[in-house]
């Protein structure tokens, strides 16, 4: 695959609601800042890579068609990716690919949610043609798995709340971030039980918000002092139904770590990433996530020693994570946004991990049967 | 074996479109029966209906004008006894698509026929009939925007549970619980699988399991949302049955406290409808 860089990227202020915009107003706000960013008109684009949730969530049919227009894709080629909640890394990857593959120079990758148009607890507990539906969304599929985690490591009950006290305390830095609330352990630990044991305040909320990342080819970038370089990138599934799949470590996340850092001569992820944004809608997933990257054998005492607070050894979700904004279509993209933006030294905010040259991005969705990761360099 | 089993079912919700600044004036315009139009900045056409951006080039939208009422019809088709056409407003450089008189061909000069209730939505114009404007018969009001655009949909399914699923309903009726197995890794699937998703066979060895198991791990739902079917708090837990492999999600209940590792039996309702969800109403404690 030909080289690819990141021109630009950009995402909107996230909010439970952004009622001052359409969907069409929702996605132009992040692409005009990617295109800022890019220093870049809509006409140097090639092509256009759109990612989102299955249409129920907005009650718009093929939105990707309707959005041709706001888009700046009349006239070019535009596919529409899904993924579940990993769509938003899948569509940067295949963006990425889009270059990679020598056929475009720029394209542009967009991800986007407007969950305020429904209920997103509605969207992600489907009724059942066969009785009962019992889901009640993403939170009780993977509570259950939490619960597992806990009593197979004998964790302290105490890691998932801290964890989100430093997801809240990272987005106080984030001016995009949707929840930007100082909040203490006991502020976590008092919140209500939604899917015991996750607390409200241990769940990701449902935002409204978009990201956008213009890539191009290494003569798109030319000249250019600030690109960060694609120095990994794949998105993989696996069958969800196989008995005994862990939904805090699958397979598939191990093999799409061990390929992306095999792609970008990573040995060591835990001592060479200089920054990590990885995809947490739950408090204790992060340290889960922490073991299925290699980060570290255990996930929880890696948090607890501090390798992943700021100005650790691997800072992880400096943005405040997908804990604090949850556009779930885009989230899988803010990682990748995040993750580029921090080798570039462009981070908008005070998160800025001060001379990152290797930073990794990281979404999952599902059952835990899909993910998207991409590596990101300062160097090709 | 009997029929398979089709179940005709609706997924419904409603949602409300924030229209954002752009298209919530443009309704709220329409509303005071005004329609407005937008010129774009970049390539100079005037739009309508009017959003953030121009849909033929993808640029900012800039200065509104009222363009029409009247207009003429560009292109007609007619569908499901009604007449549609692209109507080419005075003043704009795109067509309207909307319903108009039956029987008005190419080339006809139209205007807008307004509904009694205006409500801020493009039905606001019932329709575009013969003729040019009048003068002034009904003086437009103040425009107020509109912020949101409501609906509810309704999308009805048949869903053919396809012969395995059938056959597996027809054990539950019976209060038998069914499984297959892998020839090649021998793992039990329940409910069963036409094939092993790990080895990539057929699964073939259709057997009886156990209505007892063991509880792996579990959630106390306490979230409500809109359509769910389940009375908050419930136990809501990953069931292994006895002889299988796979593990399905179930209500759990009882006067013992749920917790991993647990053993469970079925418990069965006398009313039977072939679904496991249905006939099974919870798992309690052995």
């Amino acid at each position: 695959m030909n080289r690819v860089a990141v021109l630009g990227a950009g995402q909107t202020h996230h909010a439970s609601k952004r009622t001052d915009v359409s969907i069409a107003g929702l996605v132009r706000e992040a692409i005009e800042r990617a295109l800022a960013d890019a220093r870049l008109e809509p006409a140097d684009l090639d092509a256009v890579v759109l990612g989102t949730a299955p249409d129920f969530f907005e009650g718009i049919m093929q939105p990707e068609q309707w959005l041709a227009g706001a888009l700046g894709a009349v006239g070019k080629p535009l596919i529409r990716m899904h993924t579940a909640g990993s769509v938003g890394g899948s569509t940067a990857v295949a963006a990425a690919a889009h270059v990679g593959s020598g056929l475009f120079e720029r394209v542009l990758a967009i991800a986007f949610e407007k969950h305020s148009e429904s209920d997103a607890l509605w969207g992600l507990s489907p009724r059942s043609p066969f009785g009962r539906a019992f889901g009640a969304g993403a939170g009780a599929f993977f509570a259950p798995a939490c619960r597992l985690y806990m009593e197979r490591t004998g964790a302290p009950p105490e890691i998932g709340p801290r964890l989100a006290v430093k997801a809240r305390a990272n987005a106080l830095r984030n001016p995009y971030a949707h929840v930007r609330k100082a909040t203490t352990l006991d502020e976590v630990l008092d919140s209500p039980m939604l899917w015991d044991p996750l607390r409200r305040l241990e769940c990701c909320p449902t935002s409204d918000g978009a990201a956008a990342m213009v890539l191009g080819s290494e003569r798109a970038a030319r000249g250019r002092t600030d690109a960060a370089w694609v120095r990994g990138a794949a998105a993989m599934a696996e069958a969800a139904e196989i008995p005994g799949r862990d939904l805090g470590d699958p397979d598939v996340g191990r093999a799409c770590a061990a390929h992306v850092y095999r792609q970008a001569g990573i040995a060591d992820p835990a001592r060479e990433l200089d920054v990590a944004e990885i995809y947490e809608p739950f408090s204790w997933i992060e340290a889960m996530w922490y073991e299925n990257l290699g980060f570290a054998e255990s996930g929880w005492r890696f948090f607890d020693e501090g390798a992943t607070e700021p100005g650790g050894a691997l800072p992880v979700n400096p943005s405040g994570g997908v804990l604090c904004t949850n556009p779930i279509g885009a989230s899988g993209m803010i990682r990748m946004v995040e993750a580029a933006q921090h080798v570039r030294g462009r981070i908008d905010g005070g998160h800025q991990v001060d001379g990152a040259r290797l930073a990794l991005g990281h979404a999952y969705g599902g059952a835990s049967n899909y993910v998207a990761m991409m590596v990101f360099g300062s160097e090709p | 074996m009997s029929e398979p089993f089709v179940s005709r079912f609706e997924v419904e919700a409603p949602f409300a479109h924030s229209t954002g600044a752009a298209m919530g004036r443009w309704l709220g315009e329409l509303r005071a029966r005004r329609i407005m139009g937008r010129r774009c900045s970049s390539c100079g056409l005037v739009v309508v209906p009017a959003y953030e951006h121009c849909d033929s080039c993808g640029g900012e939208l800039g200065e509104w004008r009222a363009i029409g009422p009247g207009g003429t019809v560009r292109a007609v088709t007619a569908t499901q006894g009604r007449t549609l056409a692209a109507v080419r407003l005075d003043g704009a450089d795109v067509d309207l698509i909307h319903v108009v008189e039956a029987g008005v061909e190419r080339g006809a000069r139209v205007r807008p026929k307004w509904t009694r209730e205006p409500a801020g939505a493009i039905t606001d114009v019932e329709r575009f009939e013969r003729g040019e404007p009048a003068d002034d018969d009904d003086a437009p009001g103040p425009a107020e925007p509109v912020a949101f655009v409501r609906a509810h949909l309704r999308l009805p399914f048949d869903l053919s549970a396809g012969a395995l699923a059938s056959r597996f309903f027809d054990g539950i009726r019976d209060g038998r619980i069914h499984g297959n197995r892998c020839p090649s890794c021998a793992r039990v699937y329940v409910p069963p699988r036409g094939s092993c998703s790990a080895c990539w066979v057929e699964c073939r060895d259709w057997i009886e399991v156990s209505d007892h198991g063991v509880l792996e791990t579990f959630v106390i739902v306490n979230v409500p949302f809109y359509g769910q079917q389940v009375e908050i708090p419930y136990v809501l837990g990953s069931i292994r049955l006895d002889g299988a492999d796979s593990a399905f999600l179930h209500l759990v209940a009882g006067p013992r406290r749920p917790a991993i590792g647990l053993r469970v039996r079925a418990v069965w309702r006398e009313e039977r409808t072939g679904f496991l969800s249905e006939d099974v109403d919870r798992f309690e404690a052995e």
